[in-house]
């Protein structure tokens, strides 16, 4: 475990530019400190027992209940299919803010390609979009050998521009996507939330798995700005000259309101919520994630 | 401009004022203009939480602004009280006038046992008093530029409060040292009010006055209105008044005082008994039991040393004083008992006392030690005159006569005896080649004859009686009643009250009755009591005249005494006439009428009555300060060492002056004690009593002196306590401002910080 620290030392990770490199190698930290097999993920999962009826196979039948209650019981297994998982990167100016090492754009960025290499690893599929209203770059599904690389070119290159409609791009989404798959929504916490519920339930009616991962920077939860400030919009055009200390306390029940709004809206369809502070290390969020992913197929 | 800033503190602290006011402005400007820029994502937010918050922030600021100004206007306020409280003390430029009002009044000889010093002298108010002025002037002269005003209650003086400043520095303080070394109380009981008037009337030229007020605050001084409102008044306009306390609060004095002593009756002859009248008061709020009251004879003149001595040469009169004063035989009269004396009351008593000799007498009565000595003694002066001149008109040399005679003159071993009764006697011819002023000089006169054809005598004894004499008629053995009423009656117009209708016999007294005579006058009622009425019993009548029977006293007539008979009748009458008054006495004194001429109680009689009706004046009773007057001069004043125990220093400077023949003179004594006026071939004693109301050792409550004074500015401090450094106005009026600074302190950090950041973890977490 000690040794797997190392992988995940944010100045070691901000000096790997390659975002391809860079989720490599904080997926192979991952899961060597994981220690689990590198074929984690593979089929065969039990799911429960079913009375034998004639005609099951015989193969199937777990011999073990057999001996201890002397009936047949037959094992089922989840039904293994190919995970098309399509990652959205919220590319609006609001995700260019940075406090720490990563703005909350990087940030996002590297954890995509994290996602993308954990899916390719298991011959998945993965495709990513880096949306903003004015200039959207798709990478389609695929799990050709330089899909990693593509999709790390594409969100390397991206545009930043004004506030972005999350809902309507969703909802294009959902109109445009032809298999059901995974839909991993990395995007500011300040996004349009207008017909954002909607949006959920459409790609959920399509039978998408919806995770949603508002980004946020720890100066946006904690708000510690002292003395005399002047704040300049990144999205809007416009300055307020305040005094922080005054407006933290209001400011800060704002943001909570906001999200615990997003998060009720998630939850409320069936869809994941993940808030991501840029401070948190890439392990605990991608384990956290990974963790959270199995107990709701479990579900 | 900066320069003036420190030479004229007004403007000094007229700057830190302003600049307290003006700093947290400016700081406020300066954080406005001053600001760092941040990208932000999330505008929008930040707008809405400004609009929210912009009522309550906008409040909240001004509240912050305006307690960090307060807190630095009252910052500047208390550096500048105790700044100012030092420039009072140590001012360089306008120099501080300490006036001190020292009482001096005699209750402030009220002793203290608690702070005997080592050689067993018993401290005083007056003593502690001394004390906190001192230690007041030592750290006065320690100060630059101060100046001080001892002002002495008692003062007579009458110099003003201006001429008392003096400047302070060591030789003043040796010089006060010295002279509080022999300072005492005086014998006055005047209130600190009268110099309090004049410290008001007069305008000091000092930037700072303080006021100290130093006495023993007595409940009889104090009570009144008028003092506190004084107080008040001089609290407003000086900087400071400190009422320095010298007497204990707590503490219960025990207090008797000799409120008086004097003759019951005016004294006029020698060896008649007569009664003192001894007044005590308890002037403590303890009962005291059992007093004993010593009284003795300190002084007596003779008349051979009075006439040798002391008229003879004026130069050697003061030598004959002070041997006459080693010559001395003090006579221990018995000592009076007194039961009981209740707190705060008076007790009044008498007891009989016998002079036995004409002159000038000195009688003392002496308390019993305690907390206030000077009011323990009392001196009277009793003079008995040694030049009453009395006249007996008879015919010859009769019993009467000669009764008369010994009674005014008794003889004892071959002498006689000075009773200042010197004896004329006279025919009624020898009367009538008289002029009327040459009887004026009798105090009495006494017809004794059976003459009575002389009209010109009996005309010239008239006008002396209208002229203001007294004239006793005893008719003798061989009167004619008629005779009496035709030249002694007149028709009403003569001495006698009625015309006597004739002498009759009197039985003699059964066993149920007491007395022959009975006294009706209330003047005498009581004259002949206890002891002395078994005296009266043994008077015996057996004849007397007797006026008509339908005689009832007139206007300006009085029975002084009846006499038993078949009906009681008057024995002895008196009648006003003119300014003077005649007694008819109804019973000559021969032994075939009566035998009250053997009986002692006469001539105690004869004398109340010629005291009783006979003009006699007297100045010995005096008070200290008693003013003298003198209508003609009688030389140079000296100092009484007979039972007198202090030196008579209270003399007014003009009383050493030489005196010029003729002109009027004012002596004002201010010390109690015997005095003697001496000079020019006449002497008199004069006893100078206090004023006994001084003798109240009742303290005002502790609480009314604090209601007089509770502001900073006014303060009640014991003797101990005095200090120049003054920590009371310090504590008092920094306290309650540091108090405010504090409370606004927190409010200021409470506004700081519900304004300023502070992080709340967990707040945002997800």
């Amino acid at each position: 475990m000690k040794d797997s620290k190392r992988y995940f030392d944010p100045e070691t990770i901000k000096r790997i530019s390659r975002l391809e490199l860079r989720s490599k190698y904080i997926v192979e930290g991952l899961l060597s400190g994981m220690h689990r097999s590198p074929r984690f993920g593979q089929s065969v999962e039990f799911r429960q027992h079913r009375e034998y009826s004639v005609g099951d196979e015989l193969r199937h039948v777990d011999w073990k209940v057999w001996a201890r209650q002397d009936r047949l019981y037959v094992k089922q297994f989840e039904d293994e299919t190919n995970l098309n998982c399509q990652l959205l990167v919220d590319s609006s100016a609001s995700m260019n803010y940075a406090s720490g090492l990563f703005s909350k754009f990087e940030y996002a960025a590297t954890l995509a390609c994290c996602l993308a290499y954990l899916v390719l690893r298991q011959k998945d599929k993965v495709g990513c979009v880096s949306f903003n209203p004015e200039s959207s770059r798709r990478v389609l599904l695929g799990n050709r050998k330089t899909q990693l690389n593509e999709i790390a070119n594409v969100l390397d290159e991206v545009a930043f521009c004004t506030q972005t409609a999350i809902a309507e791009f969703l909802m294009e989404q959902a109109r445009e996507l032809d298999r059901n798959g995974l839909l991993v929504v990395i995007c500011d916490v300040w996004t349009l939330q207008d017909g954002l519920e909607r949006a959920f339930k459409m790609l959920r009616q399509r039978g998408h798995d919806v995770i949603l991962m508002p980004m946020v920077d720890p100066d946006e939860v904690d708000f510690p700005f002292k003395g005399p400030t002047r704040f300049e919009g990144l999205e809007l055009d416009g300055e307020l000259q305040i005094n922080p200390e005054e407006i933290r306390n209001e400011y800060l029940a704002l943001f909570q309101q906001r999200v615990n709004s997003m998060r009720r809206v998630c939850l409320s369809n069936g869809c994941d919520f993940e808030l991501i502070q840029t401070s948190q290390p890439f392990n605990v969020v991608l384990s956290k994630l990974l963790n959270r992913r199995l107990g709701t197929q479990r579900r | 401009m900066f320069t003036s800033l420190f030479t004229f503190p007004v403007w000094f602290w007229s700057c830190l004022f302003f600049a307290a006011i003006a700093i947290p402005i400016l700081i406020h400007l300066i954080r406005l203009v001053r600001f760092k820029v941040v990208h932000w994502p999330a505008m929008e937010f930040l707008i809405l939480s400004q609009k929210r918050r912009r009522r309550k922030v906008w409040l909240s600021k001004f509240l912050l602004i305006m307690t960090r100004i307060l807190l630095l206007l009252i910052a500047v306020v208390v550096f500048a009280n105790i700044q100012f409280d030092r420039d009072d003390s140590d001012d360089n430029t306008s120099g501080t006038l300490h006036l001190v009002i020292l009482d001096d009044s005699f209750s402030m000889g009220e002793r203290s046992i608690d702070f005997d010093d080592d050689s067993g002298v018993t401290s005083t108010c007056f003593d502690f008093a001394k004390t906190a002025v001192l230690d007041l002037a030592k750290n006065l002269v320690q100060q630059p530029n101060q100046r001080v005003a001892i002002v002495r209650t008692c003062d007579l003086t009458e110099q003003s409060v201006a001429n008392h400043i003096s400047s302070c520095d060591s030789q003043w303080l040796a010089n006060l040292k010295t002279e509080f070394g022999e300072m005492s109380p005086t014998d006055l009981a005047i209130s600190p009010l009268r110099k309090l008037l004049e410290v008001e009337s007069v305008s000091f030229d000092a930037d700072h006055v303080r006021l100290y007020v130093v006495s023993d605050f007595r409940n009889k001084d104090w009570r009144g209105n008028e003092t506190k409102k004084v107080v008040s008044r001089l609290t407003d306009r000086f900087d400071l008044t400190r009422l320095i306390h010298c007497a204990e609060f707590d503490r219960r004095s025990k207090n008797l005082c000799i409120q008086m002593l004097k003759p019951e009756n005016k004294v006029l002859a020698a060896n008649v008994p007569f009664f003192l009248k001894l007044v005590i008061r308890n002037g403590s709020d303890v009962d005291r039991t059992d007093v004993p009251v010593e009284i003795r004879k300190t002084f007596g003149i003779n008349e051979s040393w009075q006439n040798s001595r002391v008229n003879s040469n004026p130069a050697a009169n003061m030598s004959g004083v002070d041997d006459s004063v080693s010559d001395l035989e003090i006579r221990n009269e018995p000592t009076v008992l007194i039961k009981k004396i209740k707190a705060n009351s008076v007790v009044t008593t008498k007891f009989p006392i016998l002079l036995s000799e004409a002159g000038t007498h000195v009688i003392e009565a002496r308390l019993p030690d305690d907390d206030l000595l000077i009011d323990n003694f009392f001196q009277r002066v009793v003079d008995i005159p040694i030049t009453n001149q009395v006249l007996l008109i008879a015919e010859n040399q009769s019993r009467d006569v000669n009764y008369l005679s010994w009674l005014f003159q008794p003889k004892g071993n071959g002498t006689t005896l000075n009773t200042g009764f010197n004896v004329d006697v006279q025919s009624m011819q020898t009367v009538a080649s008289q002029s009327a002023n040459n009887l004026e000089r009798y105090r009495a006169i006494f017809l004794l004859s059976d003459d009575l054809v002389n009209v010109k005598s009996i005309a010239l004894l008239e006008q002396y009686v209208k002229e203001g004499g007294l004239l006793f008629v005893i008719p003798g053995n061989s009167a004619d009643p008629k005779l009496l009423t035709k030249h002694l009656y007149r028709g009403g117009d003569g001495v006698l009250p009625f015309a006597i209708a004739s002498a009759i016999e009197i039985s003699e007294r059964n066993e149920g009755t007491k007395t022959d005579i009975t006294f009706v006058n209330p003047n005498f009622k009581n004259l002949f009591r206890g002891e002395s009425e078994k005296l009266i019993s043994l008077i015996q009548f057996q004849r007397k005249f007797i006026p008509p029977r339908n005689w009832s006293p007139g206007a300006g007539e009085d029975v002084i005494a009846n006499l038993r008979g078949r009906a009681t009748t008057p024995l002895i009458v008196s009648r006003q006439l003119g300014f003077g008054r005649s007694i008819v006495i109804l019973s000559p004194f021969d032994n075939r009428w009566n035998n009250w001429a053997k009986n002692p109680t006469f001539v105690v009689l004869v004398f109340q009555l010629i005291n009783f009706y006979s003009e006699f004046s007297t100045k010995t009773d005096l008070a200290v300060p008693a003013q003298i007057e003198e209508e003609s001069p009688i030389g140079t004043i000296v100092e009484s060492r007979l039972g007198f125990r202090r030196q008579l220093d209270g003399f007014s400077e003009s009383s050493s002056k030489a005196l010029v023949p003729g002109e009027k003179r004012i002596i004002k004594l201010s010390r109690k004690g015997l005095s003697v006026l001496s000079g020019n071939g006449a002497t008199r004693f004069i006893a100078t009593h206090i004023d006994d109301n001084e003798s109240d050792l009742n303290l005002l409550e502790k609480g009314e002196l604090e209601e007089l004074g509770d502001s900073d500015r006014i303060k009640l401090v014991s003797w101990n306590e005095v200090s120049i450094d003054d920590p009371f106005r310090t504590k008092a009026s920094s306290y309650p401002m540091l108090l405010v600074l504090l409370a606004l302190f927190f409010v200021e950090q409470i506004l700081a910080y519900r304004l300023g950041f502070h992080s709340r973890k967990g707040s945002a977490d997800a």
